[in-house]
């Protein structure tokens, strides 16, 4: 059915040749690739749809079974030895009739787990990013697909809803964080009111977002999560998305390691609702990519020693104008001749095409005269004069790259401006953040910065000030909505105009407030993040980027605080309540008296008092003896009672 | 209760509280004595510890370090070029910024080849060049930080430290594990130069890395492959010193990889000495070095001061054998690595200590008390001029307002001071001030004014009273700073009534000996340049542009109370004669 170009050029030499840089570029012989397959996942399929019927009718198209799924690889090679690949895998759901209700809906290849999610929360546009590592802009240039697929490090949500008001839309939109989060393991679960904006001016999209009820509005709501370590259990979701399921296809690159050994990458999911407006059918469509930009001198190096061992004095690159020899060598690194294979990269081949997709996948190396790029398959190698390979065979695919010199790469287009945001101040309780726009070129830019800062950052719009500009020529609007205590971030958009060939800093004071102790992460920790700036450049040409984000250390109160003071306070207050029950409670005497009564009443006169008694007492029950004893002679008895008697008396007195 | 009320009777019945005021000045005395003497105590066994990692995420020197082999035919590499740099250099630096201008261009070339991100930040004390690197990573908001300047504190090339810093750079980079953004620091002095990078790079600098978490200094000024010991350097500003667990790692990660780590001064021959003496001296030395950071020249580490930064200086000591050069590198490597696995601040172990050694310390407890003590002597001979000065308390109240203004005014003159000093020339009003001091102790024995000896009374023990308060609140911030003042400012608690002819020569002797501006004279012989006004310049720089707030301290709370005792003693009450004020009672 679909038409297949003949793109593969067979240069009939083995590989030895090749490694020693002598591959003939010139196409020898022209072949076609392409077969009938029969779909191995039909059966799959069937059961997810439980409508054999409906499948069969309209997919099963002469012999090959196709699906609305495409997949593509960007490869660029950058200056210093770096290189960027870019995957794209695009999916649309069948066209629907949303407004009738269905008993049904056959998604084909679009994943199910995430339709419901959509549907439930009616959500009409969906992006989801997750990044990590520093886009070097001075020597990558702008972002790829103009920064539009791009978000800040971390993860960053954005959603446009349909609902009836704010709140249900809020609704809504808590839902489907909650729900996105257990897809795809982030903390997404943790976006509340506080981290949520509605933003005006940003993210709005450029095509027109479906609205199936009149009554109802759309509502962009955005949340970023900037602390948020992207890692290998977030990428597992992303390609359980994709119908290869990273068995087959382009997607069989994506190794968790290799993705997250990178010095930049990108994970992006777009999710759009888009109608046709003659027959009103309606369908999803899925748009996921992967950027990322590898050191490949580092790559190489980890591939043949991963323990970063220094190396051997024989593979120093010393720089041939200064002193070398064996015992000092100024190093010359970013060697111009490389040769790679996508292998290397990723840790392993292309395990065969897509098979079910409706066009071939499609690996395309932008590259200079320098460069060369082939296509290697069963050890043969191939090359295309556009540099852009389509496979379409269940066999194992590696690409091999050659650059005589490195640096010769395609020029990447300059970034219009740059920006910077450092948090500043002396001290606990305030601070300062300061964003630099540089633009050095020769035309003024005008950029919408939205900026989200947390409750608990009060920032003063007075404190506002613009150094290398005036300030009403820069800051040409200001959307503003002030934080409300736990419940709602700050929300700043300006429109800034950065005049040509300037360096503009804006900055502005913020307080930071006291957390309630419940509030304070566990232990110490290394500070809040505040999420990254969004620079939205509106002329001379649409570009999106942002800031890296910002660490907020707040005045953190010593913990084990309270325990002090709770053992001190408890001390203080017995000792008071003593000594206030003893003033209560006692006799006042001068202290004649006082000396005299301690004498008297001292513990060892009371005590000697006391044995006398008890002396006496045992003395009278001596003398009671005799008397129980009137058994014994009437004559002893007589006799001894006598003296008894008197004794008592005296010790009586 | 029943217990104090028998002791307080006790009290009475012996009547020991007229015995007591009786011997206040006695009781002063011996309260300092003991402080001091508590010092001496310290590094008896029994009364330190042990130091060790209380973080347990540092785990310094568990990983392998590599910066060995090849890497040091590259740091020659790098070395044999910046011994070209020698020659603009001239050793003099101050003549020649433009030629250190171009090595730091030269240099910062090198760090955008290896990948850094760089810049020159220019101040008036010299230009810094500073490169940093994004880890891949890390989320861009923290950053470890390795510096070395071009010049050291002895005013030597340190052709070492910038050879290592820029192979340490470059081997970093090769390198994928780092959680935080790295930047290596190359300012022209450790000192202001460093000082106003640190500044500007929390207020206005364009090329931020995120927090600084730590930093490291190194300083190698030689050429040579090897060298025997490390010098570590800790003291902050203010009494502030890094996080314990940075110099226990530190101090662990050298001694793992060989060379022996030396505390203030301590030389080759005593650094594996450790008995009573050894200990004694590097306490008594690290007082002294706290009291006087930053008016000494810094080593690089001061500079960090107040931003929350845990900062040390490594200093290679004794060329030309023992470790070689990348010893001394793999030390800052395992440092950066142990950091590296932080998911916190600094924050487990001590902020307040003392060290006895490499391995022993005293937390803030158990040395306090001794300046505590010295203060308390303060408060006691406060009491003293009132309770034993002969009249009644009543009686002397009704001149308290007289005295608090007078008091007042003081305080406002060396507030006046405190800011006016700064401003002008420092070699002229450093001799004008210590002529003067001279003057004001010795000429109140011929000149005498008319004072009411209520007042003066008052005055005294008000000004001592308010050094206690001053010391007292400084005494757990700063340690050293206050044990110092309590101890030069004691002798002003002995200034009595100069009744006779040698009472005023004793008050004469003891306010020159109190003297801040006189007892710097000493103190300047042990600074590097040996100037007599050396002291008293590195006070007002110190308070001008580092942060220092030990100049402010001394003008408003020593100085002043200096003064108001000074004039007391110029004070003579002649309506009364001497023989009826003793009477009075």
């Amino acid at each position: 059915m679909i038409p297949k170009k003949l793109l593969l050029f067979l240069c009939s030499l083995p590989i030895s040749n090749v490694l020693a840089n002598e591959i003939k570029e010139d196409p020898v012989e022209s072949i076609e690739v392409s077969e009938p397959i029969q779909s191995t996942k039909t059966v799959e399929f069937i059961e997810e749809t439980k409508n054999p019927k409906y499948f069969q009718n309209d997919l099963i198209i002469s012999n090959k079974t196709t699906y609305p799924y495409s997949e593509e690889l960007k490869i660029r090679p950058l200056p210093k030895n770096h290189l960027l690949t870019s995957f794209d895998f695009q999916i649309a759901s069948d066209p629907v009739d949303f407004s009738s209700s269905l008993d049904y809906i056959n998604y084909k290849l679009f994943p199910r787990s995430i339709t419901p999610l959509i549907e439930k929360t009616k959500t009409r546009e969906l992006h989801l990013r997750f990044g990590q590592g520093w886009w070097d802009s001075d020597n990558w240039g702008e972002l790829p697909n103009h920064g539009i697929n791009s978000g800040g490090i971390g993860v960053e949500i954005w959603a446009s809803i349909e609902a009836k008001t704010k709140e249900d839309a809020f609704a809504s939109w808590i839902s489907l964080t909650n729900s996105l989060s257990g897809l795809f393991c982030a903390s997404m679960n943790f976006i509340d009111g506080s981290k949520t904006i509605y933003p005006v001016r940003s993210f709005n999209s450029s095509e027109e977002i479906p609205l199936f009820d009149p009554e109802n509005n759309i509502y962009l709501i955005k949340a970023a999560l900037p602390s948020e370590p992207v890692c290998t259990e977030n990428l597992t979701p992303f390609i359980k998305f994709l119908p290869t399921r990273g068995k087959t296809g382009l997607s069989s690159l994506l190794d968790g390691h290799r993705v997250f050994e990178s010095e930049w990458h990108m994970m992006s999911i777009d999710i759009k609702t888009e109608c046709n407006i003659y027959d009103g059918l309606c369908q999803y469509k899925l748009d996921q990519k992967i950027d990322s930009v590898v050191d490949i001198s580092r790559i190489l190096r980890r591939k043949k020693n991963p323990i970063p061992k220094p190396v051997e004095g024989s593979e120093l690159i010393c720089d041939p104008t200064k002193p070398h020899d064996a015992f000092q060598c100024f190093p010359l690194d970013n060697p111009k001749q490389l040769q790679f294979t996508l292998s290397d990269i990723f840790g392993r081949p292309i395990s065969g095409a897509s098979l079910i997709s409706e066009k071939d996948s499609k690996v395309c190396v932008d590259i200079t005269e320098s460069w060369s790029a082939y296509l290697s398959v069963d050890g043969q190698f191939y090359g295309t004069p556009s540099n852009c390979f389509e496979l379409n065979e269940n066999q194992s695919y590696d690409f091999f790259f050659k650059a005589d010199n490195s640096e010769d790469v395609l020029g990447v287009s300059d970034t219009l401006v740059t920006a910077s945001r450092s948090l500043n101040g002396y001290g606990q309780d305030k601070g300062g953040s300061r964003t630099v726009f540089r633009n050095p070129y020769d035309k003024p830019v005008r950029l919408i910065y939205l900026e989200t800062l947390p409750w608990f950052m009060r920032a003063y719009m007075h404190t506002l000030s613009i150094a290398g500009g005036e300030i009403d020529d820069v800051v040409e609007s200001i959307y503003y909505l002030p934080e409300i205590d736990r419940q709602r971030p700050t929300h700043i958009e300006f429109e800034l105009l950065i005049p040509k060939n300037s360096t503009i800093a804006l900055s502005y004071s913020f307080d930071k407030s006291l957390l309630l102790y419940a509030e304070y992460p566990p232990d110490a920790n290394h500070g809040f993040s505040i999420e990254p700036g969004v620079i939205q450049v509106i002329e001379p040409e649409k570009y999106q980027f942002r800031t890296s984000p910002a660490l907020l250390t707040l005045p953190t109160p010593d913990f084990s605080m309270p325990y002090n003071v709770i053992i001190l306070t408890s001390t203080l207050i017995a000792y008071a309540f003593s000594s206030i029950y003893n003033l209560l409670t006692k006799r006042v005497i001068d202290y004649d008296d006082a000396d005299f009564l301690n004498t008297e009443g001292s513990i060892k006169t009371k005590i000697r008092g006391r044995i006398h008694k008890i002396r006496g007492k045992i003395n009278i029950l001596k003398g009671l003896l005799p008397k129980r004893e009137k058994k014994v002679p009437i004559d002893d008895k007589i006799i001894s009672s006598i003296p008894e008697k008197e004794e008592t008396k005296i010790s009586g007195d | 209760m029943a217990l104090l009320e028998e002791l307080y009777r006790v009290i009475i019945k012996l009547g020991l509280v007229p015995k007591i005021i009786k011997n206040l000045p006695l009781l002063s005395i011996i309260l300092t004595i003991i402080g001091v003497a508590w010092i001496a105590i310290l590094p008896n066994d029994g009364n330190f510890r042990q130091t060790y990692i209380s973080e347990n995420a540092l785990m310094p020197s568990q990983a392998y370090s590599y910066f060995r082999e090849t890497e040091w035919n590259i740091l020659r590499g790098y070395r044999t070029q910046i011994m070209n740099f020698e020659n603009d250099n001239n050793n003099n630096y101050n003549n020649n910024s433009d030629g250190i201008y171009s090595n730091l261009k030269t240099m910062e070339n090198w760090f955008l080849d290896i990948g850094f991100k760089t810049n020159i930040y220019h101040s008036e004390f010299g230009n810094t060049l500073y490169a940093v690197y994004h880890a891949p990573k890390s989320d861009d908001t923290e950053a470890i930080l390795l510096g070395a300047a071009y010049f050291n504190s002895d005013n030597e090339f340190n052709i070492g430290g910038l050879s290592l810093a820029i192979s340490l750079a470059r081997y970093f980079h090769r390198w994928s594990i780092w959680s935080k953004n790295i930047i290596i620091v190359i300012p022209e002095t450790p000192n202001l130069a460093l000082r106003s990078w640190v500044n500007a790079y929390h207020t206005d600098l364009d090329l931020t890395a995120g927090s600084i978490e730590s930093a490291i200094m190194l300083d190698y000024a030689s050429v040579e492959d090897n060298f025997k010991y490390i010098e570590l350097y800790y003291e902050g500003l203010n009494g502030q010193l890094p996080n314990l667990d940075l110099i226990n790692v530190a101090v662990s990660i050298s001694e793992h990889e060989g060379p022996r780590i030396s505390l203030h001064q301590t030389i080759e021959s005593e650094l594996y000495i450790n008995n009573y003496w050894s200990r004694l001296r590097i306490l008594i030395n690290s007082i002294k070095e706290l009291s006087l950071a930053g008016i000494k020249n810094g080593h690089g580490n001061e500079a960090f001061s107040g931003w929350r930064i845990q900062a040390i200086t490594l200093k290679a000591k004794s060329f030309g054998e023992g470790y070689d050069i990348t010893t001394f590198g793999r030390v800052p490597e395992a440092i950066f690595r142990a950091i590296n696995n932080l998911l916190e601040k600094f924050h487990q172990s001590f902020f307040f200590y003392l060290l006895l050694g490499p391995r022993l310390f005293i937390s803030i407890g158990t040395y306090l008390p001794s300046a505590g003590l010295i203060v308390a002597a303060f408060i006691i001979s406060s009491l003293d001029k009132i309770l034993n000065s002969g009249f009644e308390i009543n009686h002397l109240l009704k001149y308290g307002i007289n005295s608090f203004l007078i008091f007042g005014i003081i305080l406002l003159i060396s507030l006046i001071l405190s800011q006016l000093l700064p401003i002008l020339s420092i070699q002229l009003n450093y001799y004008i001030l210590i002529l003067s001091s001279i003057i004001l102790s010795i000429s109140s024995i011929f000149i005498k004014i008319p004072i009411k000896s209520e007042i003066k009374i008052l005055l005294r023990s008000l000004s001592l009273l308010y050094i206690s308060i001053i010391l007292s609140s400084l005494l757990v911030l700063n340690f050293a700073l206050t044990f110092t003042i309590a101890l030069f400012a004691f002798p002003l608690t002995f200034i009595n009534e100069s009744l006779e002819f040698h009472q005023s020569i004793i008050n004469s002797i003891l306010l020159i000996i109190s003297n801040p501006f006189i007892l710097s004279l000493i103190f300047s012989s042990n600074f590097d340049n040996g100037q007599i006004q050396e002291f008293y310049n590195g006070l007002i720089t110190s308070w001008k542009y580092l942060g220092s707030h030990t100049w402010f301290i001394i003008i408003l709370g020593w100085v002043s109370v200096w003064l108001t005792i000074a004039i007391t003693t110029f004070g003579e009450d002649s309506s009364r004669n001497k023989a009826s004020e003793f009477k009075i009672k």
